[in-house]
């Protein structure tokens, strides 16, 4: 039987000779993993602040401090300057492989040399392919990069992701990962997504730290039975701990009756131009009427594919037939030129829908003019004040605007705060996240709240390979199942079934 | 579709089931329900038989059985299983040999998975669907 392995996690140490580094609060962290009872360390990036020869030089004698075997993985401060280079000649390989009792430990450079944003690209990405294809018998399998793979809390403005999170994200899941451990935005975060714990490591030993925060470390922990545990260890000897318990196998035995049918449906984009699938629609507004029958149809935005009269018309034409409750939510689409105005005047401001012992709750976070969306401080704290308002109901929490990355689509970081909301919709424990931009379907568990991405229903520039879809989500009680509906010929394709407990009364 | 991939990659990981005293009637419910072909049947969290559609129809429908039946007297006890770190190539192979459409994934003794040719016509149904699309 594997012994338990202990994990010392270290990031982002900006070793200089500037004022950047904190070199006390290096040699106190050095020091305790020396003492601590650990197999291995990753350093998950930004050993150096430029990426400069005298760092390089430098930051190779500050890790030999640490005397325990050392992973460590290249950030894009130190690919600046074409530091990727010295990296390879100071530190050691930029991708690579490390095995250990049990597992193995798979990093991949995911630096832009002179940008910020990180991506696993073309090669990189067949590269990671391959090894989890190798390495696919091992129990436990952590890979480990330097940027964020799910939008982290405190960042400001939410960006720098991996261009393709999306496809990283669903990569690891696939491969059944079991840790991905990062670091980059200074922040320390545990997020568990599906099976997979998805550990940020604050920072170790610079000075910009955010919120007023302090250094830190995390401390992994993975135990025989699957268990893994993620402690962060500031310098002030403050901790924070979390642990992950995956069930397996994942088997769902309905019982009772359907509480509630849910038709997901997003980026209709009516209009007449020859890429709106208006065949399509009317077929999909059929399956729904006549075979589905669901409570409640969400519309998650672009419901027209520009603000004008004339195609706000024709949407309202198209919507009027469903014979279901509506819930639309305006995507970036619907307020170019005069749609704000008509989104308002055709499908009115959206307001929470109690239903039964449900509420949806509408988050706008659509802007002018621009893909990029935002919730804003102000419109957080009314999330969350709803969350609690609405706490003995099951509560979904429906805007346009993804917050977890999508496969196939470029990550830019479409929700400006997607890091703030993730954190505000999990902490607040919503039952259910319905989004809907990306033009392809989506779902995973972020911590206890499913957050489910519809595809595009009817517009033919989309990123979905089951072609145009909806989503059909029922609720029983005890669980949640979301099937994707294939918009044409209604088949369906299994998006996720999650247990749900609380906070809601028994519904 | 990779046929070096592990067969992990392109499985289902979360299976609906039925206990083994479920009636016939209530699994064929739950298949409508759910709109899904095949069912596992779970008896403390171990998956204990399968059956398909098709079974129904051989040793239900067609013997004459009443839809009371229990699950258990007429699924597939012999479970045709593969290791999830299988390449999809080979779990196809066995697929073709053994005539099923749908297959059990099994990682260290565990069913974790459910592999089924529908899951591979992803493609063609868009194909289909962009044929008759345009106006």
């Amino acid at each position: 039987m594997m012994p338990m392995i202990r994990i010392a996690h270290i990031s982002d140490t900006h070793i200089t000779g500037e004022s950047a580094y904190k070199g006390y609060a290096y040699d106190l962290i050095a020091n305790e993993i020396n003492h601590g009872d650990f197999d291995f360390v990753i350093h998950t990036g930004d050993v150096t602040n430029q990426g400069l020869r005298e760092e390089y030089e430098r930051a190779s004698y500050e890790l030999g401090k640490i005397k325990k075997p050392l992973v460590v993985i290249p950030g894009n401060h130190d690919v600046r300057n074409v530091g990727y280079e010295l990296f390879e000649k100071f530190i050691g390989p930029l991708n690579g492989v490390f095995e250990f009792d049990g597992g193995v430990v798979i990093w991949v450079d995911s630096t832009i040399p002179d940008l910020s944003d990180g991506r696993v690209g073309g090669h990189k990405f067949q590269w990671l392919k391959k090894r989890l294809k190798e390495y696919s018998d091992r129990k436990f399998k952590i890979v480990a990069a330097h940027h964020h793979l799910v939008p982290l809390p405190d960042t400001g403005r939410e960006r720098n992701v991996l261009f393709n999170a999306g496809d990283v994200l669903d990569l690891l899941l696939r491969h059944g990962v079991n840790l991905y451990t990062c670091g980059h935005k200074h922040v320390p975060n545990v997020y568990r997504v599906e099976d997979i714990v998805v550990a940020n490591a604050g920072c170790t030993s610079c000075k910009k730290t955010r919120k007023g925060d302090v250094n830190s470390y995390n401390i992994i922990t993975i135990h025989d039975d699957g268990r893994i545990e993620v402690t962060i260890r500031r310098v002030t000897g403050d901790e924070v701990r979390k642990e992950h318990r995956p069930i397996r196998p994942k088997i769902f035995v309905p019982r009772g009756k359907r509480l509630l049918r849910i038709v997901q449906m997003s980026e209709s984009n009516v209009s007449d131009r020859v890429y709106f699938r208006k065949k399509i629609l009317e077929n999909a507004i059929h399956t729904i009427n006549e075979k589905l029958r669901p409570d409640i149809v969400v519309h998650n935005g672009d419901i027209v594919d520009m603000g004008i009269e004339r195609y706000y018309g024709r949407a309202y034409e198209f919507y009027e037939k469903i014979k279901a409750e509506k819930l639309v939510v305006p995507g970036h689409n619907d307020i170019t030129y005069l749609g704000y105005d008509l989104f308002k005047e055709y499908f009115g401001e959206p307001e929470v829908v109690e239903m039964k012992n449900f509420a949806f709750i509408p988050v706008i976070s659509a802007q002018y003019e621009t893909p990029i969306g935002v919730v804003g401080r102000i419109g957080q704290r009314k999330v969350a004040r709803h969350l609690e308002e609405y706490r003995e109901s099951f509560t979904a929490v429906v805007l346009h605007h993804n917050i977890i990355p999508i496969p196939r689509s470029r990550e830019v970081g479409f929700l400006e705060d997607a890091g703030d909301v993730l954190r505000t919709v999990t902490q607040g424990e919503a039952n259910l996240v319905l989004t809907g931009h990306g033009g392809n379907s989506f779902a995973v568990k972020v911590e206890k709240t499913p957050v489910i991405n519809a595809g595009s229903v009817s517009w033919e520039l989309h990123r979905n390979p089951f072609g145009n879809s909806f989503n059909l989500i029922d609720i029983y009680p005890k669980m949640i199942v979301a099937f994707e509906v294939q918009a044409t010929w209604g088949s369906g394709r299994l998006l996720g079934i999650w247990k749900i407990k609380g906070p809601f009364k028994d519904l | 579709m990779e046929g070096d991939a592990p067969i992990k990659v392109y499985m289902t990981r979360k299976l609906i089931g039925v206990s083994p005293d479920d009636s016939v009637k209530r699994a064929c419910e739950i298949m409508v329900e759910f709109d899904i072909g095949s069912l596992v049947v779970v008896e403390e969290d171990k998956v204990v038989g399968f059956f398909t559609k098709s079974d129904i129809i051989r040793r239900v429908v067609i013997p004459g059985l009443p839809n009371t039946t229990p699950v258990r007297e007429i699924m597939s006890k012999e479970l045709i299983t593969v290791d999830a770190n299988t390449p999809l190539r080979g779990v196809l192979d066995l697929m073709a040999k053994k005539g099923v459409k749908h297959m059990l994934i099994e990682e260290n003794g565990e069913i974790v998975g459910i592999f089924s040719l529908s899951d591979l016509l992803t493609a063609s149904r868009r194909r289909l669907e962009t044929a008759i699309a345009a106006e």
